[in-house]
């Protein structure tokens, strides 16, 4: 049962790249406390759909709430976000210390706060990379650089944090370690919304699965792997939203489809 | 110490020592957002200020025609810097397209308005090739006030700064001003371009802001190690170049300019030796 004001609320999302319509009219809620997957095969919407829940790229109509506030005057100092790869593009090199160090900046905090240089370190140290506090971002490998991206959204300690498909390409040390810092944060209480294109190993923590296919959500619901599927869902296994059947038919009705 | 003691040299001095040290941190930024060449496209409109002010100087009668070319070539970089940063953050043009139309639209406007004052393309050369010994002291004081904005907000801002300029979707997702933010680092980098105009001119004044950047980047790690290492070398090449034209009759902005790509030549290939050898160590360490 969610709670009555869900964590992250997406109404009726409309998202367009370049002109081309992306995400059409997807409706979800994601209660305070849950692992909610986004899932989808390439070219789906799912990455396309968090990063207009962030504000990254604009929405062509709909509404995103977070507790409860219009995401875009929501207050990000408990919200975190993992990046499907370094997005950056710097042409100076910067050290895992100074990127994890940015994640304590958001909103109209400018500076780090006081201890802020321990709390990264810190951090850093969480997920394994406390000897490489001064290396440059850009000689670590992929895997290593995903835990910086990690560190970077936990250094804020966030009771709602965002993953986009955090264990494409990481090596296998890297993936141990994401798998136990998700496990904590499960177990802090945190909300948690994480695209994926397969569930894989995070199976035991994910509570719900929100399925898409060319923006549309054919899935909401289970996670794929409790029906012993390998496969992304099919369209025959739409299921109303747990809490308000309305919203979950605004996905269905998009694709024709009944329940 | 006839250098020091010469009262045009001590106005060069003072100046060549705010550029040096100031042109790198906007260079830094500008370096990690890859718009190295955004310096050049402001320095071009920048240009036309200058010509606006003389203009303006001209219709005012004044003593000194160019009393206003100074503040005229604030506002136009600035004006340019805003506009440069709304192009690109709407993406309604590239942003190469965006920095050729101002870079020749400005000489352009620049040629007509001196035209207009009652001058000659020949009175922009001081501008756009450097004329630090014409510097005055209201220009030196225009130059400190400046300087020091760019030094507090561009330190004091570094962490906000770098956050904005090292991941922007991040940014975007922490909530940070970003829009603000990346106004600042334009606004600094109009500012920066007016302030070492009389050093270098406008033709070489992204030279100063991205060589000195350059050539640390070849030995730091870190995003302020490469800022400050930029300042250091910054303020090293500027007093250097400029001693050397007071006791040789070379142009300083030129100078200067060159004596950073030759470092930068050295410094790399210095770098470059190293790597290699420390790869062969490696490779021996790996097959005994």
């Amino acid at each position: 049962m969610a709670s009555p004001t869900p964590a992250v609320r997406v109404t009726d999302l409309h998202v367009a790249l370049g002109g081309n319509p992306i995400v059409h009219g997807v409706s979800f809620d994601v209660a305070a406390g849950e692992m909610l997957t986004l899932m989808g095969g390439n070219g789906s919407g799912k990455t396309t759909a968090v990063r207009a829940i962030l504000g990254i790229i604009p929405l062509l109509s709909g509404r995103i709430e977070i507790d409860g506030v219009a995401a875009a005057d929501a207050p990000r100092e408990r919200l975190g976000y993992v990046p499907q790869r370094v997005s950056a593009t710097g042409g100076v090199s910067a050290s895992a210390l100074e990127v994890v160090t940015s994640g304590l900046l958001h909103d109209r905090r400018l500076l780090p706060p006081r201890g802020g240089r321990a709390r990264a370190l810190k951090a850093l140290d969480a997920v394994g990379l406390a000897d490489l506090a001064y290396q440059d971002v850009s000689t670590l490998s992929g895997g290593q650089q995903q835990r910086v991206l990690i560190a970077r959204a936990m250094v804020r300690q966030p009771d709602l944090l965002f993953l986009d498909e955090p264990l494409a390409g990481v090596d296998l040390p890297s993936q141990e370690v994401f798998a136990k810092v998700l496990t904590d944060i499960k177990e802090q209480g945190a909300t948690v919304v994480i695209v994926l294109h397969e569930v894989g190993p995070l199976a035991n923590l994910i509570d719900r699965a929100v399925v898409l296919e060319r923006g549309l959500i054919v899935h909401i619901g289970e996670p794929p792997h409790a029906h012993g599927e390998h496969a992304l869902p099919g369209h025959d296994h739409i299921h109303p939203h747990d809490d308000d059947p309305n919203r979950a038919a605004g996905g269905q009705s998009a694709l024709g489809l009944t329940v | 110490m006839d250098l020091l003691s010469d009262p045009l040299m001590q106005r060069a001095l003072l100046v060549a020592l705010l550029v040096g040290m100031t042109a790198p941190i906007v260079g830094t930024y500008l370096v990690q957002r890859r718009m190295a060449l955004l310096g050049d496209g402001i320095g071009h409109v920048a240009l036309a200020g200058v010509a606006a002010g003389w203009l303006a100087g001209s219709a005012a009668h004044l003593a000194q025609r160019d009393a206003l070319a100074l503040p005229g070539a604030v506002l136009f970089a600035i004006a340019a810097a805003v506009t440069i940063e709304r192009l690109r953050e709407k993406g309604t043009s590239p942003a190469d397209v965006a920095m050729a139309i101002l870079f020749y639209g400005g000489i352009a406007l620049g040629v007509l308005l001196i035209g207009l004052a009652g001058g000659t393309s020949s009175n922009l050369l001081g501008y756009l090739f450097g004329s630090i010994s014409t510097v005055t002291w209201p220009d030196v004081w225009l130059s400190v006030g400046l300087s020091c904005l760019i030094l507090v907000i561009g330190l004091g801002l570094r962490h906000s700064l770098f956050a904005v300029t090292h991941d922007q979707d991040f940014a975007v997702s922490s909530g940070l001003p970003v829009r603000v933010l990346n106004l600042v680092v334009a606004v600094l980098a109009a500012v920066t371009i007016t302030v070492a105009m009389r050093v270098v001119g406008v033709l070489l004044v992204s030279g100063l802001m991205i060589l000195p950047v350059a050539i640390a980047q070849q030995f730091s790690r870190t995003f302020i190690r490469t800022m400050t290492s930029a300042m250091g070398i910054g303020t090293i090449l500027c007093i250097t170049g400029l001693t050397v034209t007071y006791y040789h009759d070379l142009q300083p902005g030129a100078l200067i300019i060159v004596l950073g790509v030759v470092v930068f030549a050295v410094v790399s290939s210095i770098r470059g030796i190293l790597t290699r050898r420390s790869n062969r160590t490696s490779l021996e360490a790996i097959h005994g």
